[in-house]
């Protein structure tokens, strides 16, 4: 009932759209009342606690007395919090949270909404696959997982947290730049992926670096590859995919969206409140602890850079589609 | 580990810890009373609001609503026959019977000291033995977990009821349910009718809610109609006091405790796998099997023993290796999170303080159960029968409303839940047998995915499926289990007969 009401509101929207008279008054007065922080899973989960970390540090760089309170819309893997920002009324008091997925469903199936229906503030963590294996794993390079990959097509079983998350489509476009064939093994997240290469249940993992890391550090798991475009600060002695020959860059960007049409004045002022956010020497602190990656990207920077990946994946889709 | 036991004793014993952990207990116990509510959402909401607390205060009261609520939903089960949280539906067999006969305070105390005793066990499970107990879970893999659910759906047999084809019936339901939503291995979207809300498949607490919280409501209603206004539903008969021959508890609570430890340390089955194994082991194992599921005090004491015996078992593969079992740990998970313990190998020596003063806290919120459970159960929850069933039932039927639409913050389950409600109503009205398709939507999701990863893992090798050592002893109970009734019963039959001849 809450969405067939907000759906209302989307069609009132439409009509003060239509009457830009009133927008910049309202834009002027912006924020007059609570806004809205949407979470597309549930309370207590990773995203979640991104959210409610970060929501008391827009509010102080917004300023002018500002509010946010978190919302949660789970299920689906998000598309219903997606589904929520995208048709709110673009005025400045929804915004909510994005991850890869927003990218993907549209693509893979038919959603409510699509890559035109946000406008973005501004990324928040950022993290890239890797690729793991078992500590007696018979591969102790890159390039002893392509030979034997090579070598028997199809056999190495690589886990992965999900069909068609960033981790998935980095396995495909890994095997179409080493020019092997793998078996891609999708589980119900990272952490069982996880858990089944260290129990010998299957041959590799592609996971967030993050998710990994301390299992490296206490070598509990070995790291082949990273796919980002340098080295990262975590794990020094990583070498990226890049370096050994394999040129895959991929990343999975979490950050801020608001739904398109939000007036530009407003979508200014939270996306600087973002940055500073990132920059504050506290949320620096709360985000160490929890491991993130903070990666400030501002507008139009983190628009490019979305755009750029929604049209590697749509690219992906077409010539290898990871679902039917 | 001794060491690290003892360094984080004194901050435990803090009073804003002490206070901490009886809040939550007390919190977690009502929680879980209400229909609808959960354990997880009760630490989801408490989460945000422990960003400035001292970690140790905020897991005390985690610990408690963990453990306060898994024995919370032993109350309505035993007082209404609705189920307060999933794990609960095999309390509903004897607790509810025991009630009707004016044990209801009684029934209460044997849910609350089990409750106890597994959470007891559970815990030291996770002090004294989380390392070698890590290596078990690494023996399990997608192959050996199809295995695990199929041993629990063979342990059906025992809830089928009177009639085993409508059991049969009722659990292909279940596995039916368990279909919806998108397909995980193929990105198939599976009886979802071009809704949003059913791609991500239906949450267990709305159609258990649905099926077994609401035939109960609609039958208080037609006893509402039938009464007198101001007249309760049954006699309460004074009980015994708590402790009253609980030495004859003890091994049934050893049983259970062991298996609800070896259910929790395998993520992704839970509390209301260990609690309906827990059930089936008592029944089997009982030297009056009849009695069973007519108010048979060993079987309330096996249910609650066993689910909250997997409460702090589940916290092993969770802290090492970051697996959350269930949705509760998922939460659990955030929140150490959100205090800047990452769950990994490194967490028992970075955090150690913290870390094992949340054991302890889990051993000590088992503790307090005996006593705000015990006072709450027989002075006020099992009050609750004295009130007329026409005030009684609009109150439950507002509390699963508010319930399950705090699960998702979702209207849509709402009206799922008053749907399945009515299914749950016709099949109690004919004879069907509700907890096989509870126990179906529970284990049919972890069958199928799993047993479709380990086909894809198997690469063709299908005899791979049954290579490992541990699926072949699953493989072996899951014959003992099918076949043992049914040899006892034919050498019975055959005993029959030959004074006959």
């Amino acid at each position: 009932m809450a969405l067939n009401r907000r759906t209302l509101l989307s069609a009132t929207a439409l009509g003060v759209l239509a009457a830009p008279m009133i927008r910049p008054a309202s834009a002027q007065s912006w924020p007059s009342r609570p806004i809205e922080l949407v979470v597309g899973f549930a309370a207590g989960g990773a995203n979640d606690v991104i959210a409610r970390t970060l929501a008391p540090f827009m509010e102080k760089h917004i300023g002018d007395n500002a509010r946010i309170g978190v919302v949660n819309r789970p299920g689906s893997s998000g598309e219903i919090g997606f589904t929520t920002i995208a048709t709110a009324r673009p005025d400045g008091y929804t915004i909510g949270m994005i991850s890869p997925a927003f990218m993907t469903i549209p693509i893979e199936r038919r959603a409510r909404f699509s890559f035109d229906s946000f406008d973005f503030i501004g990324n928040v963590v950022t993290d890239w696959p890797s690729l793991f294996v078992a500590p007696n794993s018979r591969f102790q390079t890159m390039q002893d997982f392509v030979d034997f990959a090579k070598a028997n097509p199809r056999r190495i079983n690589v886990g992965m947290p999900g069909l068609g998350t960033a981790q998935h489509r980095a396995i495909l476009a890994l095997s179409r730049a080493a020019e092997i064939e793998v078996t891609p093994v999708p589980f119900a997240g990272a952490a069982p992926a996880r858990t089944a290469v260290m129990g010998g249940h299957i041959d590799a993992i592609v996971i967030g670096n993050g998710d990994g890391v301390t299992f490296v550090r206490e070598g509990q798991l070995r790291i082949l590859g990273i796919m980002s475009a340098e080295r990262v600060e975590d794990l020094p002695d990583a070498p990226t995919m890049r370096e050994q020959g394999f040129d895959v860059v991929s990343t999975i960007d979490r950050g801020l969206a608001a739904p398109a049409g939000t007036p530009d004045a407003i979508m200014d002022r939270l996306s600087e409140a973002l940055v500073r956010s990132l920059r504050d020497p506290d949320f620096v602190a709360r985000a160490r602890e929890q491991a993130l990656v903070l990666n400030p990207m501002p507008r139009q920077e983190f628009r490019a850079h979305l755009a750029r990946q929604h049209e590697e994946i749509a690219a992906l889709w077409r010539s290898n589609p990871w679902r039917q | 580990m001794w060491d690290g036991l003892i360094h984080a004793l004194p901050g435990v014993f803090a009073w804003q810890n002490v206070l901490a952990m009886i809040v939550g207990v007390v919190g977690g116990i009502v929680i879980g009373a209400l229909p609808g509510l959960s354990a997880t959402m009760g630490i989801a909401v408490l989460i945000p609001l422990t960003f400035g607390m001292e970690p140790l205060v905020a897991l005390g009261m985690m610990a408690g609503i963990y453990n306060g609520a898994m024995y919370g939903g032993a109350i309505p089960a035993v007082l209404l026959r609705i189920p307060g949280t999933p794990a609960a539906v095999a309390t509903t067999f004897d607790g509810y019977p025991m009630a009707q006969r004016g044990d209801a305070a009684r029934a209460l105390q044997i849910s609350c000291l089990s409750s106890a005793a597994g959470g007891g066990m559970s815990a030291l499970a996770l002090m004294l033995l989380a390392p070698p107990l890590v290596l078990v879970t690494l023996l399990f893999g997608p192959a050996e977990y199809f295995w695990v659910a199929l041993f629990g759906l063979a342990s059906v047999s025992v809830l089928l009821g009177k009639d085993p084809v409508k059991g049969l019936i009722s659990a292909g339901f279940g596995l039916l349910l368990a279909t919806v939503g998108i397909d995980n291995v193929s990105g198939h979207e599976r009886f979802t009718f071009d809704s949003m809300y059913l791609t991500g498949g239906l949450h267990v607490v709305v159609v258990l809610t649905g099926l077994y919280a609401l035939p109960p409501i609609l039958m208080l209603c037609e006893d509402a109609a039938k009464r007198a206004a101001g007249e309760g539903m049954a006699v309460l008969r004074a009980s015994a006091g708590l402790f009253y021959q609980w030495t004859s508890f003890i091994r049934t609570w050893i049983r259970s405790s062991l298996i609800g430890i070896a259910i929790g340390i395998l993520p992704g089955a839970g509390g209301s796998l260990a609690a309906f194994l827990s059930y089936n082991e008592e029944k089997r194992s009982a030297k009056n099997p009849a009695a069973y599921g007519k108010g048979e005090p060993r079987g309330v004491a096996a249910a609650e023993c066993g689910n909250n015996a997997d409460n702090a078992a589940a916290l092993i593969p969770a802290l090492t290796l970051g697996v959350p079992g269930s949705a509760v740990t998922a939460v659990i998970l955030g929140g150490l999170l959100v205090h800047g313990l990452q769950p990994g190998p490194a967490l028992f020596r970075d955090h150690a303080d913290t870390v094992y003063g949340f054991m302890i806290q889990m051993l000590l919120t088992s503790m307090l159960l005996v006593f705000f459970g015990g006072v709450l159960a027989s002075r006020i929850f099992a009050n609750v029968l004295r009130i007329p069933p026409a005030i009684l039932a609009p109150c439950l039927l507002a509390l699963c409303v508010v319930g399950v639409y705090s699960v998702q913050d979702s209207m849509f389950d709402v009206y799922l839940m008053f749907g399945f409600g009515l299914i749950g109503y016709a099949m109690d009205r004919l004879g069907f047998p509700l907890a096989p398709v509870v126990l179906g939507v529970v284990l049919g999701g972890m069958a199928e995915m799993n047993l479709r990863m380990a086909l894809i893992i198997a690469q063709g090798d299908n005899w791979l499926l049954l290579s490992s050592t541990v699926s072949q002893i699953i493989i072996a109970m899951i014959l003992l289990v099918l076949f043992v009734p049914l040899i006892r019963h034919l050498r019975e039959r055959r005993r029959e007969q030959r004074p006959a001849e």
